[in-house]
């Protein structure tokens, strides 16, 4: 435990406590509010004006967002004003399909990203590189929405190799084994999709980093060694040129988040995202803002972690 | 005087090393092109256009002719599922996306500008307290930030450019920060400070001017994310609403597995446009990237 660390946990305080004010105020901006989902039309204005007082709504702004807090500590987010039910339970019953999707997309577009990075970088202003580099530009200029559709087009619709959306029939009576292979048929799709642009970023990142330790002195002493290319490359540079990829591991969460929305209705997919497109569907502004801090949390943690990742791999980060 | 340094500056760009680096960029000059022909499209739309892009059009016998494909309808790219012209819908999207994205920078760029200057220039606490606010606004994956404000706000135009520049402005004020603190220790500043100038002078005609070149890379990359978002917003029905033609809002039919299949010119056009423009903006900025860049060596 370093000083780094330590610096670093204590600077996420204010942020934790910038994102519930943030997320606060923007929920008082929403019409309605946690009455909403409750009321009838045969509710009086009394027991109404009396529930307001029981639930702390004509207090200071002050004291209701302390005691909005409070709950919040204790995994309170509030309920839906669509249907009433419990938001973190409704959040954390999609959560694992949504981990699901973006975790494969991460590994898939780190696995990809780097190796091609690292080609480009080795191969720099040849043809393999150029072609690269268009294809990352490509990769992130690409509605996620439209590269989407052309696959369903292409893969589901004309070759029929993958189902067009959903996550498992409930036709599917195989157990074990078959069940897995059912399932992953309906992952592949909105998988790549979603690790598209970040697999350009990567390797974009990939390759300026290492072209950059390339240059470094200890890259050439051990070129004057007489060092064969591939031992300098994979043995000397490469370890060295990924460390910033770290970096963008925490940038890439928000995204990879972001994108969530778009890729879970273009395919169906049941995670955190269809429940935000069907909040926005129904206004459900309270849902809406509980999805949003809890990712906000995620991302906050995700950076965390890469920033503590970094310092201890790469010990000259001195904070 | 003033006028005459002023023409002095504009035959110096054309000149300038940075014009010729980036004159020599093939794929900068292509999206270059490619938004050139776009934005005059986009401008000139009401003479190109044969047909209203908000009127159903109707067959001799006066039925209207909804989901026809170009050959049967007569026109350039087929109607949609309320029989409106395609092609025209195409090129006053195109209005309606480009001027969103140019706005919702604009108001990024001008709030990252201000705030990461500040920040840089007085350091401290307001330093601190600004870059807390980036950490903050940072941790929020922007799409769920922006979608929950246009949800509740009514979504509009010009809703969906306030609130993607309040959202998008992290990245800029970082950028202008750094450069700020480079910039601030060096002589010609430091002369300026001597010679008594006030904060204000400092900033905007000293140092700023001095760190254009990255402000105006970054502003062009965010002008292709920005396009992509209010795409994917309208996609999503958050953004620019209908009857209203954005590109987006072009591919929400193409959600149904009938359109998919058997009436691509709903979707297609529509989608090769966003890819082409994002794609030339980004081709663009790289380019600017690489010719301001004067110590990248090719």
């Amino acid at each position: 435990m370093n000083k780094y660390i330590r610096k670093r946990l204590v600077q996420a305080i204010p942020v934790i406590f910038g994102i519930t004010v943030l997320t606060f105020f923007i929920m008082k901006m929403a019409p309605g509010g946690p009455l909403t989902g409750m009321i009838s039309p045969r509710t009086s204005s009394e027991s109404l004006q009396r529930a307001r007082e029981a639930l702390g709504l004509n207090d200071p702004i002050i004291v209701q967002y302390w005691s909005w807090l409070k709950e919040l500590v204790q995994g309170n987010f509030g309920y839906s004003t669509y249907n009433g039910q419990v938001i973190l339970d409704m959040i954390l019953q999609r959560l694992p399909a949504t981990l699901l999707l973006t975790v494969t997309a991460f590994i898939f577009s780190y696995i990809v990203g780097i190796p091609l990075g690292v080609y480009s970088a080795t191969h720099k202003y040849s043809k393999g590189d150029y072609g690269l580099t268009f294809f990352s530009f490509i990769g992130i200029s690409v509605p996620s929405f439209f590269f989407g559709m052309g696959m369903i087009y292409i893969f589901a619709l004309k070759l029929d190799w993958f189902p067009t959306s959903g996550f498992g029939s409930s036709m599917f009576r195989g157990t074990g084994m078959a069940l897995v292979l059912h399932k992953l048929r309906y992952l592949v799709m909105p998988a790549l999709v979603m690790a598209l642009a970040n697999l350009a970023q990567v390797m974009r990142f990939a390759r300026s980093s290492m072209i950059e330790t390339l240059n470094q002195d200890y890259v050439r002493t051990a070129r004057a060694k007489g060092l064969s290319e591939k031992r300098v490359i994979y043995k000397h540079a490469l370890k060295n040129s990924l460390i910033p990829v770290i970096t963008i591991f925490g940038q890439s969460i928000p995204n990879l988040f972001g994108g969530a929305y778009i890729i879970e209705k273009v395919f169906g997919w049941p995670g955190m995202g269809l429940l935000g497109v069907d909040a926005i569907n129904n206004r459900d502004y309270q849902v809406l803002m509980g999805l949003t801090l809890f990712t906000a949390i995620l991302v906050l943690l995700g950076n965390l972690i890469a920033d503590i990742m970094y310092s201890l791999v790469d010990p000259r980060i001195r904070y | 005087m003033g006028k005459r340094v002023e023409n002095k500056k504009k035959n110096i760009f054309f000149q300038s090393d940075a014009w010729k680096r980036f004159s020599k960029n093939k794929l900068a000059l292509i999206g270059t092109t490619v938004i050139l022909i776009m934005i005059l499209t986009a401008l000139f739309a009401p003479l190109i256009v044969v047909n209203d892009p908000y009127v159903s059009l109707k067959s001799e016998t006066g039925s209207i002719i909804k989901n026809m494909s170009p050959r049967e309808s007569g026109t350039i790219l087929g109607t949609d599922s309320v029989g409106r012209d395609e092609f025209s819908r195409l090129l006053y999207a195109a209005r309606v996306s480009m001027s969103v994205g140019l706005v919702a920078v604009g108001i990024s760029t001008i709030i990252g500008v201000l705030l990461g200057a500040v920040s840089g220039y007085f350091g401290g606490k307001i330093d601190t307290i600004i870059m807390r606010c980036v950490d903050v606004v940072n941790c929020f994956p922007v799409m769920f930030l922006i979608i929950i404000i246009a949800t509740i706000l009514k979504p509009s135009i010009y809703n969906i450019m306030i609130i993607m520049g309040l959202c998008n402005w992290t990245a800029t004020a970082r950028l202008v920060r750094g450069e700020i603190l480079r910039v601030r220790e060096i002589e010609y500043v430091q002369a300026a400070v001597s010679l008594g100038a006030s904060d204000y002078l400092i900033i905007f005609s000293h140092i700023i001017p001095n760190v254009m070149a990255p402000i105006i890379v970054e502003a062009t990359m965010r002008m292709a994310y920005a396009i992509l978002t209010e795409a994917s917003l309208s996609y999503l029905g958050v953004g620019v609403q209908l009857p209203t033609a954005s590109w987006g809002n072009m591919l929400m039919d193409a959600n149904s597995i009938a359109t998919l299949t058997s009436r691509p010119w709903q979707w297609l056009p529509a989608g090769s446009c966003i890819l082409l423009a994002v794609l030339s903006i980004n081709f663009i900025g790289d380019g600017l990237r690489d010719a301001f860049d004067s110590k990248q060596k090719k």
